[in-house]
C-alpha cells in the first residue's frame, strides 16, 4: 500500500500526464527574457544570447505606443490614441509617413501579453493573428459597430421576406458585358435599382453548370424569384427598354402572390376544430334503393333529358296545328 | 498487492488530460448527422487545399477567402491562393486587407465589399452570414475530430453553415466534398478560438438558386 502511494504521487509530480493550460508543451520555457526597449534606434543593442523576438513591445515610458521588431530589429512604432504607424527606416534614420503596420496593432484596451506569455501553437498554417482584447469590427478595413457590421451583412441580402428578385447574365464576356452596363447605367433601367440581386457567369462556370441553367444564348438572361422560380427568360439582349418592361412584369407577377383578393370572406373560414361531424348511422339492411348514392351531375343530366323531351313534344305540337 | 499494482497499472494508462471534452463531432458530406442541408454546398471542384508562401509559412487565411471567392462569385479574389504563394506567408487582418487593395489593382476591378470581425464570441452574426449564403472564413485551434492529433493549431478554415444545431467547417488542410467536420454550436466555439475569433465575410451574394418553373 505504501509502494502504490508513492508511485502514485511520483507519477503525479513528474508531469508527465498533467497538461499544463498553456497547451501541449506545458509552460513557457525558463529564463525567457523580455526585449530590450529601444526607440532610438542607435541605442539599439541586439542581445544575440536570447532567442530573437518577433511582436509588438510597450514603450516603456509612453503610455499608448508600441515598437513593432521583427527578430530584435526594430520595424516602426505605433500610437493607439491616434491609430497610426510609422516604420523606421535604419540607413537614413527617418521615420516614414503613416502606413500600414506589418501585423494586427494593439487595440487601446486590449492587452498586450509579454514575450514570455505568447506560447506558441504546435502548428501554424499560415495564421498571424492572435486573440486579446476588445471585441472589433471593420468594413473594408473601416472600423465601424456590430450593429452597423449586421446591416452590411442584411443589406441586399436575400432574406426569407425579402422580396428582390435575381438577374443572371450567363455568356460570353462581350455580351455579358452589355448587360451588366445596361443595368448599371441605362436610364430605363435605374428605378429598378435595389431591387434586384445581379450576377453574371460566363456558361462553364459551375454555378451555372451543376445547376442546369440554359446557358447558349448570347447571353441567356434569367429573372427569377428568391426561390428559384423562372419569371423570365430571354436568350438574347434586346435592349434595356424592353428589359425594363419584362421586369416590370415580373415585379407584378411576383407581388401578385402577395396581393389581397377582394373577394375573400374571412366567415367563410373552416375551423375544423369547431366543426360537428354527423355520426354515420347505418340505414337498416332491406330498405329501398338509396337516392343519395345518385351523383349529381346525373340528376343535372336527367334534369336536361326531361327538358328536350318537353321541348321537342312542344314542336310536335304546333306542326300539327298547321296541318 | 496484485490488486494495488493493478489500480497503479490503471492509473498509468489513463490520461488526466482535461483540456479536451470528449466530443460528439463527425467528418461528413454536405448534410448534417440529423439531414440538415448545408446553406453553401461549395463543389468539390472548387476545394482549395492549403499552400505556403515565398518563405514556406501558410497561406490559410487566403485560401479561405478564396473559397469565399468561388461560392460568391468575386472574380477579383477567385485564385488569391496562387497569388499569395508569390510573397510571405501568415496573415492578419491588416494584412489581408492590404493584400486585397494590392490584388485588385494589379487586376483592374474595384475592391469587394467585406466585414472583418475580431475577438468575438458572436455566433448570431455567422448564422446570418451564412444563412444569406456568404461562406465565412474563421480562425481554428484544434479540430474536435481528431486531425491533428488533438495539437493545437494556429489556423484560419472556412464555415459554410451555421444555425442553432449545428456548425460545419470546411478545413483547407482536408478539403474534400465528404470531409466536412459537423460539430455543435458550443463545440465550435471551444475549438475556434476560446478568447475569441477573427472571421471574415464578403458581402456579394450567393450564386443564383436551380431554375424552376
Amino acid at each position: 500500500m505504501r509502494c502504490f502511494i508513492a508511485a502514485l504521487i511520483a507519477l503525479t509530480l513528474s508531469g508527465a500526464y498533467v497538461r499544463s493550460q498553456w497547451g501541449p508543451r506545458g509552460c513557457p520555457p525558463q529564463g525567457a527574457v523580455a526585449p530590450v526597449l529601444h526607440y532610438q534606434p542607435v541605442q539599439y543593442v541586439q542581445q544575440s544570447s536570447r532567442q530573437t523576438f518577433t511582436g509588438w513591445s510597450p514603450h516603456p515610458d509612453k503610455a499608448g505606443q508600441y515598437a513593432y521588431y521583427e527578430a530584435d530589429r526594430l520595424i516602426g512604432l505605433y500610437c493607439t490614441e491616434r491609430e497610426t504607424f510609422w516604420r523606421w527606416d535604419s540607413r537614413s534614420q527617418t521615420w516614414s509617413e503613416p502606413c500600414n503596420p506589418p501585423a494586427s496593432p494593439p487595440c487601446p484596451h486590449r492587452p498586450i501579453e509579454s514575450f514570455t506569455a505568447q506560447v506558441p501553437p504546435d502548428k501554424d498554417f499560415g495564421m498571424g493573428w492572435r486573440a486579446g482584447g476588445e471585441e472589433c469590427y471593420y468594413v473594408n478595413g473601416r472600423k465601424v459597430s456590430r450593429r452597423q457590421a449586421i446591416e452590411a451583412i442584411e443589406a441586399e441580402s436575400l432574406t426569407d421576406d425579402s422580396n428582390l428578385r435575381r438577374v443572371t447574365v450567363i455568356g460570353p464576356d462581350a455580351d455579358r458585358k452589355q448587360v451588366i452596363d445596361a443595368l448599371n447605367t441605362a436610364p430605363e433601367l435605374q428605378p429598378f435599382k435595389g431591387q434586384l440581386v445581379v450576377q453574371s457567369y460566363a456558361p462553364d462556370h459551375w454555378a451555372i453548370v451543376d445547376s442546369n441553367f440554359k446557358r447558349d444564348g448570347k447571353p441567356t438572361v434569367y429573372i427569377q424569384s428568391r426561390t428559384g422560380k423562372v419569371l423570365h427568360r430571354q436568350d438574347e439582349w434586346r435592349g434595356a427598354a424592353k428589359f425594363a418592361e419584362a421586369l416590370k412584369r415580373s415585379d407584378e407577377s411576383v407581388n401578385a402572390v402577395r396581393k389581397a383578393d377582394p373577394t375573400y370572406d374571412s366567415s367563410k373560414d373552416p375551423d375544423l376544430n369547431k366543426q360537428v361531424i354527423p355520426p354515420i348511422v347505418p340505414k337498416p339492411d332491406g330498405g329501398g334503393f338509396d337516392w343519395s348514392k345518385i351523383p349529381g351531375g346525373t340528376w343535372v343530366m336527367l334534369g336536361l333529358a326531361v327538358a328536350l323531351v318537353f321541348v321537342l313534344l312542344q314542336k310536335g305540337g304546333p306542326v300539327h296545328a298547321a296541318r | 498487492m496484485r490488486y494495488y499494482a493493478a489500480l497503479l497499472l490503471f492509473f498509468l494508462t489513463v490520461p488526466l488530460d482535461y483540456s479536451q471534452t470528449p466530443s460528439g463531432a463527425k467528418v461528413g458530406g454536405n448534410v448534417a448527422p440529423d439531414g440538415t442541408e448545408i446553406h453553401c454546398d461549395l463543389p468539390g471542384s472548387q476545394h482549395l487545399q492549403n499552400k505556403g508562401g515565398s518563405d514556406g509559412a501558410g497561406l490559410c487565411v487566403f485560401t479561405s477567402v478564396d473559397h469565399a471567392a468561388r461560392w460568391q462569385n468575386v472574380p477579383a479574389l477567385i485564385g488569391f491562393r496562387d497569388y499569395m504563394t508569390r510573397y510571405p506567408g501568415g496573415g492578419w487582418p491588416e494584412k489581408l486587407a492590404k493584400y486585397i487593395t494590392k490584388i485588385c489593382k494589379e487586376r483592374g476591378v474595384p475592391e469587394p465589399r467585406y466585414v472583418q470581425i475580431e475577438n468575438s464570441r458572436d455566433l448570431d452574426i455567422l448564422r446570418l452570414a451564412t444563412k444569406t449564403g456568404r461562406f465565412v472564413s474563421i480562425t481554428y485551434e484544434r479540430s474536435p475530430t481528431g486531425r491533428y492529433n488533438g495539437q493545437r493549431i494556429a489556423h484560419m478554415v472556412s464555415v459554410p453553415h451555421v444555425d442553432d444545431k449545428w456548425v460545419a467547417v470546411l478545413d483547407n488542410n482536408y478539403p474534400g466534398p465528404d470531409r466536412y467536420e459537423w460539430m455543435t454550436p458550443d463545440e465550435f466555439l471551444r475549438v475556434c478560438n476560446p478568447k475569441g475569433f477573427w472571421a471574415v465575410v464578403l458581402l456579394d451574394n450567393p450564386p443564383p438558386p436551380p431554375p424552376r418553373n
